[in-house]
């Protein structure tokens, strides 16, 4: 892959895209910084931080970027294909985000800031760490991979942003008290880690919920070859 | 009466603009499907339903209102956010702002015809819920109770909410503002976290909890005591500050287009 | 290169019938597309770039077929393409939009990259303004260099739809002429509402409406179709003539107003016979189909 193109696909991503997840992490900081002050425990809030908020704000981020380019028209009609393009867009936000939720993970787990999952304790600490990081990798593609294919089916940044925010709510809010009668819905809770590090089912859950984010992509490929769809986006909404 | 024709045209223009939007009722649609289903498979919340004919009215009505204000408002500020935005895309923000009558009264009329037409769909699922009651109570208070409590609960929270939501995004990048809003929504209005400080039990909660637990005694939302003349003050707190944010937005485009 | 286009229809969503069994043949050269608004020239100009499919009929061009994938991909493959409406990056300067433009046409060799680059910018009088970013450049810059990365590639096929909207008298001689200098090599395929463009530029033309080929031949031809139909009416009163015909200037003098008309006025008008021009003949042309329903 050409580095110059790169480049230039980060330059058009901007700092819009680059800030976010780095603002998240730093107001989790800040908020661990003054809670640590009034004498709180820190550690679930910023376990949150890394399985909760920066894969929210990076699916919202992938779900609007996926779709809206200001020459779209010209785009689509290159020979690279847009296809090609979009993707490769969606992979420079999610090497980026993985830049900074593996630091973040990795930073408090050797300041031992956090708490890993009831599973990995048995671990070597070596493997404690790698497999931490399943913490925020697997919700943070399964809401990329999710929130860029409701953008691409609805033509709408909204709508996916509404769908990602409504479940993030009822995950966080609910899903715990549905699962004793509904472990039907094991693999589809999103933040164990935060909600309940004690579960039996971390492991096998951050595992299912990134084969869902992998079989996504592939999905997503396909649906970005509807030009048409595309180009009428472009001036929907 | 200038101002009103305006404040009439951009409130009818806004409204219709929204109400045509098909994924506005689709993803209303499956945020409510969602929502149900998640209600449904709570255990005991079936049996509840059923049995709604032995449960004091009032109550029953005024959960339900709560619980539409639970999680609905996070798809209206998103479905009104990319709105304003959409106007400065597609260049109608500069044809508006050369017409004559007030920027005030337009900016007005496109907040409340977008409040308004977004609100349509819950109006909607919020009165088939109160039809169920009804069903199952075959008392025909429930309406009467359904306005009240929908007027108290709902729409003062709806409209800071809308307000909000077609304030800041003039300020920062939408999928941002999306972030950020589930973000408050969560923190400032259901959860109360042990320790970390929040607005969920203050007056300044858009969710509705001091005006269900004043006036109705009932509420689902993090607020333990309140009276009616704190449900009044939280009520009137909401509505000032979405005059107060409008007005606001008003000032920056006038001082943003002076400066170009 | 010959473009060949053989019972074209395209039908959106809504059943929008954009095409309605299109015929055409473009050969090489400047060919001109003339059409009102909604008349389908976009539609057409997408699907010979290979941005829409067509729900049926054949489109060849050069040797390539149109309606299928590994076609659509060769023919973009020396494709230049100016839409109707450029976005353009803001935050980057023309030499990094045409450069980057450049890399999604497959220019990899970055010497041979910036040679070109450079050598379009100075085609297009950039040169000075290259390194300003684009959100700084007026409507007329953003459509030169508009142009500078349709001729990346050095296309043997070049659309530009509506290159002249929104330009003003100079911009838009000055792209006129750049695109009657780029046609010497290859097929330039102008869509445009504006007659004069085409009048300046091109001498095959095909008049499109509602979906439909109206007219394809030469400027000559169309004029010959016209002839006759072409007339002047001077009145003395202040009423506008009225009748089967369409008033397309008129000049009010002291005494009199003069009306130039195209169609069949009256006897009693005492019209009088004058040259048409494109103009009149697009009018003609309209005006036959909308009478032939």
């Amino acid at each position: 892959m050409d580095r110059q193109l790169l480049r230039y696909e980060l330059r058009l991503l901007g700092l819009k895209v680059i800030l976010p997840p780095v603002l998240v992490v730093l107001l989790f900081a800040l908020l661990g910084f003054i809670l640590h002050v009034m004498g709180v425990n820190v550690s679930h809030a910023l376990v949150a931080c890394q399985e909760m908020f920066l894969p929210l704000v990076v699916g919202a981020i992938v779900a609007a970027t996926s779709l809206y380019d200001p020459a779209l028209e010209l785009q689509l009609a290159l020979p690279t294909r847009y296809q090609k393009t979009a993707m490769r867009r969606f992979m420079l936000v999610t090497i980026w985000a993985c830049i900074v939720c593996f630091l973040t993970n990795s930073i408090m787990f050797f300041f031992q800031l956090a708490y890993q999952p009831a599973q990995l304790h048995s671990w070597a600490l070596p493997m404690q760490w790698l497999g931490g990081q399943l913490i925020w990798l697997a919700p943070l593609l399964w809401f990329m991979s999710v929130g860029f294919c409701i953008t691409l089916l609805t033509h709408s940044i909204s709508a996916s942003g509404a769908v990602l925010g409504g479940l993030w709510i009822l995950e966080a809010l609910f899903i715990k008290n549905l699962l004793p009668t509904n472990p039907w819905l094991q693999p589809l809770v999103l933040f164990p880690t935060t909600l309940m590090p004690e579960a039996s089912f971390w492991l096998s859950n951050r595992l299912e919920l990134l084969v869902m984010a992998l079989i996504l992509l592939p999905i997503n490929w396909w649906l970005l070859r509807n030009t048409e769809s595309l180009l009428k986006s472009a001036s929907a909404e | 009466m200038y101002k009103l024709a305006t404040f009439y045209g951009a409130w009818k223009y806004e409204f219709r603009m929204q109400v045509r939007r098909p994924w506005l009722w689709i993803t209303m649609g499956l945020i409510e499907l969602i929502m149900l289903g998640f209600m449904f498979r709570t255990p005991g919340v079936l049996d509840l339903v059923l049995h709604l004919k032995n449960a004091p009215l009032l109550a029953t009505t005024a959960y339900w209102t709560n619980l539409v204000n639970y999680l609905l408002p996070v798809a209206v500020a998103i479905m009104i956010a990319d709105r304003l935005p959409r106007d400065n895309r597609i260049h109608v923000q500069e044809i508006l702002s050369t017409l004559p009558g007030s920027s005030g009264a337009r900016l007005f009329g496109k907040y409340l015809g977008n409040t308004f037409a977004t609100l349509l769909p819950i109006v909607i699922f919020y009165l088939l819920g109160i039809l169920v009651i009804f069903a199952q109570t075959l008392n025909a208070q429930v309406f009467l109770l359904a306005i009240m409590t929908f007027a108290t609960i709902v729409l003062p929270g709806m409209l800071f909410v809308g307000a909000i939501a077609t304030v800041v995004p003039a300020l920062i990048w939408v999928p941002v503002f999306q972030f950020l809003f589930v973000g408050y929504w969560f923190w400032g209005n259901l959860y109360k976290p042990r320790g970390i400080p929040t607005i969920s039990d203050t007056i300044l909660t858009p969710a509705g909890g001091y005006m269900s637990r004043g006036f109705f005694g009932v509420t689902v939302f993090p607020v333990d005591r309140a009276n009616a003349f704190q449900g009044l003050a939280s009520m009137v707190l909401l509505l000032v500050l979405s005059v107060l944010l409008i007005l606001a937005l008003n000032s920056y485009q006038r001082w943003q287009q002076a400066r170009q | 290169m010959q473009i060949k286009i053989e019972k074209l229809n395209k039908v959106y969503h809504g059943n929008v019938h954009a095409l309605n069994n299109l015929s055409l043949e473009i050969p090489n050269g400047m060919f001109g597309l003339l059409g009102p608004n909604g008349a389908g020239k976009t539609t057409l100009m997408r699907i010979l770039a290979g941005i829409l499919q067509p729900t049926d009929g054949s489109i060849r061009v050069g040797e390539y077929d149109a309606s299928t994938e590994h076609g659509r991909q060769s023919i973009q493959n020396i494709l230049g393409y100016l839409p109707q409406e450029l976005g353009v990056y803001p935050d980057l300067s023309a030499q990094e939009f045409l450069d980057y433009v450049a890399l999604l046409k497959g220019l990899r060799d970055p010497k041979a990259r910036k040679q070109r680059v450079e050598q379009l910018l100075e085609m297009v009088a950039l040169k000075h303004v290259a390194n300003r970013k684009l959100k700084t450049y007026s409507g007329g810059m953003k459509r030169r260099a508009g142009i500078a990365q349709a001729l990346l590639n050095d296309p043997k096929f070049l659309i530009v739809d509506e290159p002249t909207a929104g330009l003003d008298p100079e911009e838009r001689i000055r792209f006129r002429n750049l695109l009657s200098d780029l046609a010497g090599e290859r097929t330039v395929l102008l869509s445009t509402h504006i007659v004069e463009d085409i009048a300046q530029t091109c001498s095959n033309i095909a008049m499109m409406k509602a979906g439909q080929n109206i007219f394809q031949g030469t400027v000559f031809e169309m004029l010959q179709h016209t002839q006759g139909h072409v007339w002047n009416i001077t009145t003395t009163d202040k009423t506008r003539p009225e009748g089967n015909f369409t008033i397309v200037s008129t000049i009010h003098m002291q005494n009199s107003s003069q009306y130039r008309v195209v169609g069949t006025p009256d006897a009693h008008y005492q019209a009088t016979p004058a040259e048409p021009g494109l103009e009149d003949g697009y009018v003609w042309f309209m005006q036959q189909t909308e009478q032939q329903g």
